[in-house]
């Protein structure tokens, strides 16, 4: 292989299209020309730092903000054909179906609390615990596109969303039961009111119940006291 | 914790909704578009006016058996027809590039090597700027993201031939610019 017929294949050979033959053709030559030898480095290098070029973390939240906004931005295109079997209403059609539970993550999944009028619904979750509310909407068809938003209250956070007191978003519904996972903390002993709303605009099905902390360490603390 | 963004548990069987399809393509195609970009904020625009455009074909996206690379090339078509169409000079982009350069962590390497690997980075960039949008494309998806020439090839609808042909004459302009600079 000669310098010129190398330099023609530098591109092909950092780019795997060269055969077995080929390879060792060329790195016969680059062993005794140390000026192709330099220029083959040098290619090389510039491949491994293109390679290695830093990419800036993508900004916190960019995915779950995105996907809202693609999915918002697509509203007034909406089909207005679509779910026909909702023409009464959305939270009319929604309704029959929702029931609600209380899982709890530490006693395990049997201390479910079911209820025909959840908003009439009392939970209690003990203080610095993690626990596990599941929200059912029941719907009598897929729906492409409906809004859910949480509104929490002030002495409890969803976890992995420290500070946000609501979150809405877009996302579709499938047809029959589907279950929402929240997994609730609670920051300290204090009563509030839990609201989720989904649905459609203005047309949509709202699920309250209060959450009562309780804090196990007050009773804990007190017992030598009165021991 | 799962994000409860792709929430309704219990349901079997292949993913149907726009989140879930494309959430788990979200940072891949944001990392094409910085390489395209070369801007953070652009290569975020970027990606959400994909999705935003995608959103109506969630039916379709779905029935893609290999939806990353497809959603690769609709990046890159969506970058090239913006590309084609902006009027902004390509080096006033380069002059807020070196600062967000700046920002970025480099690991394992010392001080010296840092700040070596940062001016040589800082060159490429600069160079990248100044080839036609074509060509810096090409070099981002083959040579920065490690696409290979036959899924390039099949992504692109391009000859194998002429695909290393103009990859060929990216990287010569991309070395002349970076001769260019050093002097």
């Amino acid at each position: 292989m000669q310098c010129t017929e190398l330099h023609k294949h530098i591109d092909d050979r950092l780019d795997n299209q060269l055969s077995e033959v080929e390879c060792a053709a060329m790195d016969h030559h680059l062993e005794h020309c140390a000026d192709c030898r330099g220029m083959f480095a040098d290619e090389k290098a510039l491949r491994e730092d293109l390679r290695g070029m830093p990419v800036p973390d993508i900004s916190a939240g960019f995915a779950a903000r995105a996907l809202r906004r693609a999915a918002a931005a697509n509203v007034a295109s909406h089909h207005p054909g679509h779910n026909r079997a909702f023409a009464g209403g959305f939270a009319a059609a929604l309704v029959a179906g929702i029931v609600l539970w209380f899982v709890s993550g530490v006693y395990g999944p049997n201390g479910e609390l079911a209820t025909s009028q959840p908003q009439l619904a009392e939970l209690s979750i003990s203080l610095h615990e993690t626990r596990r509310v599941k929200l059912s909407f029941n719907a009598p068809e897929d729906i492409e596109k409906v809004r859910v938003a949480l509104f929490l209250p002030a002495h409890v956070e969803l976890e992995g969303y420290p500070g946000r007191k609501q979150i809405a978003w877009y996302t579709r519904l499938h047809k029959g039961d589907n279950v929402l996972t929240l997994p609730l903390s609670a920051l300290h002993s204090e009563k509030g009111m839990f609201t989720a709303k989904i649905g459609t605009g203005k047309d949509a099905k709202k699920i309250q119940f209060h959450l009562n902390v309780e804090n196990p360490g007050l009773s804990t603390l007190e017992a030598p006291k009165s021991a | 914790m799962k994000n409860i963004f792709s929430i309704w548990q219990g349901r079997k069987g292949p993913a149907t909704g726009f989140e879930e399809l494309v959430a788990p393509h979200i940072d891949g195609l944001y990392r094409l578009a910085y390489r395209f970009s070369g801007s953070r904020h652009d290569a975020e625009d970027l990606v959400q006016e994909l999705l935003v455009k995608l959103y109506p074909r969630t039916k379709e996206l779905g029935k893609i058996e290999k939806l990353g690379p497809w959603l690769s090339k609709s990046l890159y078509n969506l970058f090239i027809d913006q590309a084609r169409r902006a009027t902004s000079s390509p080096v006033a982009s380069a002059e807020g590039l070196g600062i967000e350069l700046e920002t970025i962590a480099c690991v394992n390497a010392g001080p010296n090597e840092y700040m070596s690997r940062q001016q040589r980075f800082a060159k490429l960039e600069k160079a990248l700027l100044t080839l036609n949008v074509d060509q810096r494309t090409l070099i981002a998806m083959h040579d920065m993201e490690g696409y290979t020439l036959p899924e390039l090839t099949s992504m692109l609808d391009t000859p194998l031939g002429t695909l290393k042909s103009r990859l060929h004459r990216a990287r010569a302009c991309l070395r002349e610019q970076l001769s260019e600079n050093e002097v």
